[in-house]
């Protein structure tokens, strides 16, 4: 009895125990999302037209043209939506940062080998943990990577080669198709799957919430804008060359709480004199 | 896209595990299965334990971080892919990344805010056993210290290497590396720590920085 007693009672046991509560409570979490599925309410926000803002800096070489692409389709209560053009490429709309793995599999399955991490609101992935790189982009030059951030389908991206996004580009051309058309086949990042060499992927991670970094939200092509109180999310998207170490989630330099962001962004816009747009007016339609 | 395990695959999952441990197969499911996890647990806890006593020196940090590391796995086996290496690798690899920010996190995030804390499930008799596997793993520790002055990549694969014994390709996936980086890594690293430990025999006072 006390030999008994002696091998089930120590410190590896005993945190086993917790460890395995753990588990089973997320265990069945799980099981009552499962159980929910399609019964979870889309919030209003996910329905919402987006604003996108790039970050600037080395990330993003070509890419100048930023579009707020149009989030106002019903197929916002997944977590992403995957369209099938007609001329071959695949655009994935990526509604709420939430299905990891499901985002990663349709990249993957649309050719784009990829490693996403979504995490809780105010933390992002500790940096350098794979080596960036560039592909060539199906529009032209280059690309090796970017933030987004906005209360909506803030990233979404295009799959497609070179000779495909200029079939689209001919039929704008013709009248065929609309602007909004165009736009929202290729998405704010256009990903060509021949391009990618065999060691190299997509890296996406981001936060549902504010962006982290403030720069994004201020310097963005949309403005300065505050922080939709019924969520949004930022996303940060970059290319590796070779392995990828995992996420470790650390915590976000600006991740604090949604009147701290909005204080700072108001603060940031009254010192350039300019005005922030508040979320439910109508961002517009930008390109360029 | 795929869905939640069902309850049938999960069961599966643990009978497999059973036979052959838990594989990557079954590795993304120990966050959602306590049977898988617990199977997973005892698979590694040993090697987890000893990793961070090779490491760490205290006995209640070393039982804080032990829980943390199992902790990071459940958090994180949902975004294991094969490709980051075979289950043990990937292991190592989350204990490696928490030992070496181990400092900088205690300063941050102390007890209340910790989840689980390994310490507090520490009794008289743990205490004993793990400061003898601590005064056991005194040298390794010497070691881990005296590649302070590597820089961050080359010390990463020597740790996994020389003090961890992972094979080279094991190590590399564990660091994230490609195999012909890590090598050339590990080659520089051993040459200069040969030189510095060497260095630092002969005499104490040398001022060369590196």
């Amino acid at each position: 009895m006390t030999q008994q007693r002696r091998q089930d009672d120590n410190f590896e046991e005993r945190l086993l125990t917790r460890l395995k509560d753990e588990v089973a409570e997320r265990g069945a979490a799980a099981a009552r999302l499962e159980a929910e599925g399609a019964s979870i309410a889309t919030p209003a926000w996910r329905r919402r037209a987006p604003r996108v803002a790039f970050a600037g800096g080395a990330a993003l070489a070509t890419l100048a043209t930023v579009i707020a692409i149009n989030a106002g389709s019903d197929t916002g209560s997944k977590a992403f939506a995957v369209e099938t053009q007609d001329g071959g490429g695949t655009t994935i709309k990526v509604n709420s940062p939430e299905d990891a793995p499901g985002l990663e599999a349709a990249l993957e399955e649309a050719g784009i080998p990829a490693e996403i991490d979504w995490l809780p609101v105010g933390m992002t992935c500790r940096e350098a943990r794979y080596k960036p790189s560039t592909v060539k982009s199906p529009l032209g030059g280059s690309l090796s990577g970017g933030t987004m951030a906005g209360p909506g389908a803030a990233m979404t991206i295009g799959i497609m080669t070179a000779e495909q996004y200029g079939e689209i580009s001919e039929q704008y051309r013709r009248g065929e198709i609309s602007a909004d058309e165009l736009y929202d086949s290729k998405g704010n990042i256009t990903l060509d799957p021949t391009e990618f060499d065999a060691d190299q992927s997509v890296v996406i991670y981001g936060a549902p919430g504010a962006s982290p970094d403030l720069s994004v939200i201020v310097n963005g092509p949309t403005g300065p804008y505050t922080v939709d109180p019924e969520g949004g999310y930022e996303a940060h998207f970059g290319i590796a060359e070779g392995p990828v170490e995992p996420c470790e989630p650390v915590k976000a330099p600006h991740g604090g709480s949604l009147e701290e962001m909005n204080r700072a962004i108001a603060e940031e816009a009254a010192e350039r004199g300019i005005e922030p747009i508040t979320p439910g007016t109508s961002p517009g339609r930008r390109g360029g | 896209m795929p869905n939640p395990p069902s309850a049938l695959s999960r069961r599966l999952s643990v009978v497999a595990a059973r036979e052959r441990g838990v594989g990557p197969e079954q590795l993304s499911l120990i966050g959602l299965d306590a049977d898988l996890f617990e199977l997973f647990y005892r698979e590694h806890v040993e090697a987890v334990g000893s990793f961070v006593v090779r490491r760490v020196g205290d006995r209640e940090r070393a039982a804080d971080l032990t829980a943390e590391i199992f902790l990071a796995a459940v958090d994180s086996a949902h975004n294991y892919r094969p490709r980051r290496g075979a289950p043990r690798t990937w292991l190592f690899g989350i204990a490696r990344t928490l030992v070496a920010n181990d400092g900088r996190r205690r300063n941050r995030q102390r007890a209340g805010e910790a989840r689980l804390r390994g310490s507090a499930l520490l009794d008289e008799d743990d205490a004993a056993r793990m400061d003898a596997r601590i005064d056991a793993a005194a040298r390794s520790r010497q070691l881990y210290r005296a590649m302070d002055r590597l820089p961050k990549s080359e010390r990463t694969i020597l740790e996994l290497v020389a003090i961890d014994e992972l094979s080279l390709k094991e190590a590399a996936a564990a660091a994230g590396m490609h195999p012909a980086t890590a090598r050339v890594r590990l080659h520089r690293a051993r040459r200069k720590l040969r030189t510095e430990l060497e260095s630092a025999t002969r005499e104490t006072s040398n001022e060369e920085d590196l």
